[in-house]
């Protein structure tokens, strides 16, 4: 049977799909076991471990504080995200060159960032935000078995919620020092729920594993937040994709919306 | 964006002032550190798990209390260069994340510091692969370092020997090492992160075969008399077979486990066919 579903890979997926059922044992609707955990990291300044079935990462936030480098910055961001897919998680990526993956997740997360709605606030290193934290967030992929979007979201916001920042203090103009036993959190508005999905042929499976990613013709990832509001819907695929599927795809994320909230929420309390 | 404003180095002002006290205290006597709830050739705990990245042919996760480093084996797998009929290829890459130190800043390139570590783990372990039985191959070793609380190298070699093992090369024996922070009148057996930087130190590495009673790495930087090292040598060898008792062990403990999972296995398979 190995041999089978090495040689004939599409053949052997399609023997398991037309019987509703997956070769992991899952049904095409099934999402494998999740978890979240925060506080790991004691060096960051906020972390969240998050595993998916195998797939796992890891999210770590560093702080910086630096002067804004121009005025009026209402578009300006100080959240930076990068993901990084090194060969640890898998001999698919090398060390020597970034993958282009990889840099196309961090754009999406980056634009994720925004609709968190922070508050300008929150970054203020004193009182009236002249000084300004800037947090970068950094994602590491330590195994890579398929649905790294879902992980990477979901870490993302997890470490968000984890942040604590000391207390900034100036002195003579130019001397900043923080007080860390003053702590405080981030002020964040919304959520973020992701469900990916990949289509092989006419079948639409919930939370791809690496192979069925490798196998299938389509890709969706659809991010919502708890208002039921579309924060990042991406497909990518050679087929175009209907309406149905669109709708069935919602509802299948808006079930699970509860238990990810639940998820996340709990991880914060440890 | 990044690197477009000035950054600062910041630091509470009590904790500078107590810093400053020290150091005077210093010029006069010897550096005066005390370890929480251990004696100075007490370990910290260790947790130990291999096999847990589904990706990799081997991996290694290790936990020395804080520090926390994961390690992955690729291979060994075919060279994609055409190459004589030679010995394995024997890489070795270290990575430290960006949030590993809150001190040390670390890019997404690899720097100096992680170039010459990647190298001294990779000259630790070298000898104890048996590369000539896996020619025209290549077997990578890629180590990440997520939280840095002191004794990375030791983390590392471990995690490393372990993650070999796992993926089932075969080796004389697995490399177990110890390292040790010398002041001028005490030996810290697997310092912390505070216990590397104090000034005026000197850092120790041995790593070894147990079994086969052979040295494969001495790693020693700062003065220090030849007596003091001889001392601080002999007492890393004896930290070393104390890290390999618990690598052995759990080299074992995860074997059964495995053995165990796959008779379940086995016996979900006769389930079904009946």
């Amino acid at each position: 049977m190995e041999a089978f579903q090495k040689i004939h890979p599409l053949e052997f997926y399609r023997k398991f799909l037309q019987r509703s059922v997956r070769p992991d044992g899952r049904s095409l609707n099934d999402i494998r076991k999740t978890s979240i955990s925060t506080g790991a990291i004691t060096t960051a300044c906020g972390s969240s471990f998050v595993k998916i079935g195998n797939t796992s990462v890891i999210c770590g936030i560093r702080s910086e504080v630096g002067i804004p480098s121009f005025e009026n910055t209402d578009q300006q961001t100080n959240i930076f995200v990068n993901l990084e897919l090194g060969p640890i998680c898998s001999n698919i990526y090398s060390s020597t060159k970034p993958s282009e993956q990889a840099m196309s997740l961090s754009s999406k997360l980056n634009s994720l960032v925004k609709r968190l709605d922070i508050p300008k606030e929150d970054f203020y290193f004193d009182q009236e935000g002249k000084v300004l934290w800037y947090l970068y967030v950094d994602i590491y992929c330590l195994d890579y078995d398929g649905n790294i979007m879902d992980a990477s979201i979901l870490a993302l916001i997890s470490s968000l919620k984890n942040v604590k920042l000391p207390r900034g203090i100036i002195e003579n103009t130019n001397e900043y020092y923080k007080d860390t036993e003053q702590l405080r959190s981030l002020q964040i508005n919304h959520y973020l729920f992701p469900l990916s999905f990949s289509i092989i042929e006419d079948f639409i499976l919930s939370d791809p594993s690496n192979q069925e990613e490798q196998l299938s013709t389509s890709n969706l990832t659809i991010t919502l937040n708890e208002n039921f509001e579309i924060c990042l819907l991406s497909y990518s695929g050679i087929k175009p994709i209907s309406e149905t599927i669109l709708q069935e795809s919602f509802e299948k994320l808006k079930n699970r919306i509860e238990y990810l909230k639940s998820l996340i929420d709990s991880a914060q309390e440890h | 964006m990044r690197g477009s404003f000035r950054l600062f180095y910041i630091q509470k002002k009590k904790e500078q002032q107590k810093n400053e006290q020290n150091e005077n205290k210093n010029n006069n006597n010897s550096i005066d550190i005390q370890r929480n709830n251990r004696s100075d050739e007490q370990f910290r705990q260790i947790f130990l798990k291999s096999g847990i990245v589904s990706q990799a042919s081997g991996s290694c996760y290790i936990e020395i209390e804080k520090t926390k480093v994961l390690c992955s084996v690729h291979g060994p797998r075919a060279s994609h260069k055409t190459e004589e009929f030679v010995a394995a290829k024997f890489n070795c890459e270290l990575k430290y994340t960006t949030f590993s130190s809150s001190v040390d800043k670390y890019d997404y390139t690899e720097n100096n510091k992680e170039k010459d570590q990647s190298l001294i783990i990779r000259e630790a372990l070298i000898g104890s692969v048996r590369l000539e039985k896996y020619p025209k191959t290549v077997i990578d070793i890629y180590i990440l370092v997520l939280n840095d609380d002191g004794n990375v190298m030791v983390a590392s070699i471990t995690a490393a020997s372990m993650a070999l093992a796992d993926a089932g090369v075969e080796m004389y024996d697995m490399v177990a090492s110890c390292s040790s922070v010398c002041t001028k009148d005490r030996i810290l057996l697997d310092p912390s992160y505070q216990e590397e930087s104090l000034p005026n130190t000197t850092n120790i590495l041995v790593a070894k075969m147990p079994a086969l009673n052979q040295v494969t790495q001495l790693v020693q930087s700062g003065d220090l008399s030849y007596n003091t090292v001889i001392e601080a040598v002999d007492l890393n060898i004896d930290g070393c077979d104390k890290i390999y008792s618990i690598m052995k062990q759990n080299l074992i403990d995860s074997l059964e486990k495995q053995l165990k999972d796959k008779d379940n296995n086995n016996n979900n398979n006769n389930m079904d066919i009946k």
